[in-house]
């Protein structure tokens, strides 16, 4: 007869450490009988690997603000335990506590954007999921940047956004860039993320904002604007010498209301 | 619908303090504690009569108690971990202690549950070695006599040192664990027969315990000490993966307000509670949709 401790404390591993666990088992001979057991019971260890996906899911549950359309878009195809009990295996609990909503979610999204094109994601209607979470990682990591800088900056005007650069182009810091799909994410509809050659919609991604971009001649500036995205890391946006800071400026003063973006000339 | 038969209240500690408990004879209706919950009191004063508060958000962030302050509040808990062996330590208790009587709560709710095992030898961990493992969730432990025998136990140590009568919850059971002999009914029963605690009946809980173990809810009711029950928990249930699992952000299922029908006369009931504590895109009209369904089940509208 197992005690009742040995079997507590097999499930908690299983829950916990499943990688160890299975390792220990594979390799000691002299194991805890209840942990082979466990794992011997096939339909027991799968349920427990879909409870651990049922804790880490509600310690992401702030992934519901951050990113709604996709955990909309998981619960409505009914991948949300499997797609977190997978996550669950790679997140160490310990770390868990230590990091903050937005970290949690970042680690989340990341790991989604990574898996992305593996089954059952890349299959039959998800197969544009990529775009959406990838829009969604940029409006989360947008709004924390600003939301940092706002916060830990001891500038007097955390709205300043952007500025004119000693070669006198006209760049966009990283809180302001533009990414193209195939359809708008934010209808949360899965949608595939392209290059703006061949998009359809163009989001321009600034803090506290993210607008499409509908006029052809407002994308041709913006895709000037971002040439830089399609080599570097999105981080920064710059536009060619011959773009007028006076037309940059009336085209974002546009979606910009309320002067969240000014120029600062340097000198 | 027919009522359930139900015994005479027992004296217990529960029904013996019922002059402290400042509720009406109609059970009130309460709300878990979240953002939402907050935002629903603030926009609605009246719609609900007393909030139920975490002892462990209390003990994380203790400011959360001064956003509902003039609110009656019930405490719920989730770190006894009653199925182990190993006591929490004094200094939890005390505080503990600290919140019951900070709150005022009447009773203090608990999982039938654990949710620290001891870590097997040389089951080290980097960041805490010796510190047994901690699961950060609860879990339905392996019922039978021992379990019996450990939960009891613990229930009158404790009992001992709170201040207010202890209500075991039952946990919704999604794996039957090695070494469980009985089913949850009569492992709640015979530890109910042993100490001295109320029961807080989680009707959703058991709903899918019954689906996930194939028996009838109905009949478990019947079978549970229900001259016991002081609180209710109700919330919603999500299918995935062919489980039924507890979901705190999606409506009371129909046979659940059923069962809260059936069961809102019940002698020793002083309490609903709605457990909607999860961030999701379930809204506050959503929930206070529920709440209303859940006044006209116990008809206190």
């Amino acid at each position: 007869m197992i005690k009742n401790e040995s079997v507590m404390s097999a499930i908690a591993r299983a829950i916990l450490e499943p990688d160890t666990l299975e390792l220990v088992l594979s390799t000691d001979p002299a194991a805890e009988a209840a942990e082979r057991e466990l794992l011997n019971d096939k339909v027991l260890y799968c349920r427990l690997r879909l409870f651990a996906g049922l804790i880490c899911r509600i310690k992401h549950s702030f992934l519901w603000q951050h990113a709604p359309l996709t955990m909309r878009l998981l619960s409505n195809r009914g991948l949300t335990l499997n797609t977190f009990a997978n996550y669950a295996r790679t997140v160490k609990p310990h770390d868990l506590v230590n990091m903050s909503p937005y970290e949690r979610s970042m680690g989340f999204l990341n790991h989604l954007d990574r898996i992305i094109n593996q089954k059952p994601y890349a299959a039959g209607n998800l197969a544009g999921l990529s775009g959406l979470v990838k829009h969604e990682l940029r409006s989360l990591r947008i709004n924390n940047a600003f939301r940092r800088a706002a916060i830990t900056v001891s500038s007097p005007d955390p709205e300043t956004m952007a500025r004119l650069d000693r070669g006198s182009r006209i760049c966009l810091n990283d809180h302001v860039f533009m990414a193209g799909y195939t359809a708008d994410p934010r209808l949360g509809l899965p949608c595939d993320e392209c290059n703006l050659r061949a998009a359809h919609t163009f989001l321009l991604y600034a803090p506290t904002a993210v607008v499409r971009i509908d006029s052809s001649d407002e994308r041709y500036l913006l895709q000037q604007l971002t040439r830089s995205i399609s080599v570097n890391d999105l981080r920064s946006a710059a536009a060619e010498r011959g773009i007028s800071e006076a037309t940059l400026k009336g085209f974002l003063a546009r979606y910009f209301v309320g002067g969240r973006l000014r120029f600062h000339e340097v000198t | 619908m027919v009522l359930p038969e139900v015994g005479l209240p027992t004296e217990s500690r529960v029904l013996r303090s019922d002059t402290q408990l400042r509720y009406r004879q109609l059970p009130r209706i309460g709300l878990s504690y979240s953002p939402s919950a907050r935002r629903i009191v603030a926009t609605h004063p009246n719609i609900i009569d007393y909030l139920e508060v975490p002892f462990e958000l209390l003990e994380q962030n203790p400011q959360a108690l001064e956003l509902v302050a003039g609110r009656d509040l019930v405490l719920h808990c989730a770190s006894l971990s009653l199925a182990s062996s190993r006591q929490v330590a004094p200094a939890k208790l005390e505080r503990l202690s600290y919140w019951i009587e900070k709150t005022g709560t009447p009773w203090l709710g608990e999982h039938l549950a654990f949710i620290s095992a001891a870590r097997p030898a040389g089951g080290g961990d980097e960041y805490a070695p010796g510190e047994p493992y901690n699961i950060g969730f609860t879990v339905s432990p392996p019922m039978n006599t021992a379990s019996v025998e450990t939960v009891s136990q613990n229930i009158r140590q404790y009992a001992r040192q709170l201040s207010v009568p202890i209500l075991v919850e039952n946990s919704p059971i999604y794996f039957r664990l090695p070494g469980s002999d009985m089913n949850q009914i009569e492992y709640i029963n015979r530890i109910l027969a042993n100490c001295d605690a109320g029961l807080l009946l989680d009707l959703t809980h058991l709903y899918i315990s019954a689906k996930n173990e194939g028996f009838s809810v109905v009949d478990a009711i019947d079978h549970l000490p229900l001259d016991r029950v002081v609180e209710i928990h109700v919330s919603g249930v999500e299918e995935a993966e062919g489980i039924s699992w507890d979901h705190h952000a999606s409506g009371i299922r129909s046979e659940i307000l059923e069962l809260l029908f059936r069961l809102r006369h019940l002698p020793s009931l002083k309490a609903v509670t709605l457990e909607y504590n999860w961030i999701s895109d379930y809204t506050d009209d959503d929930v206070i949709e529920q709440i209303m369904q859940v006044r006209r089940a116990t008809a206190s509208i």
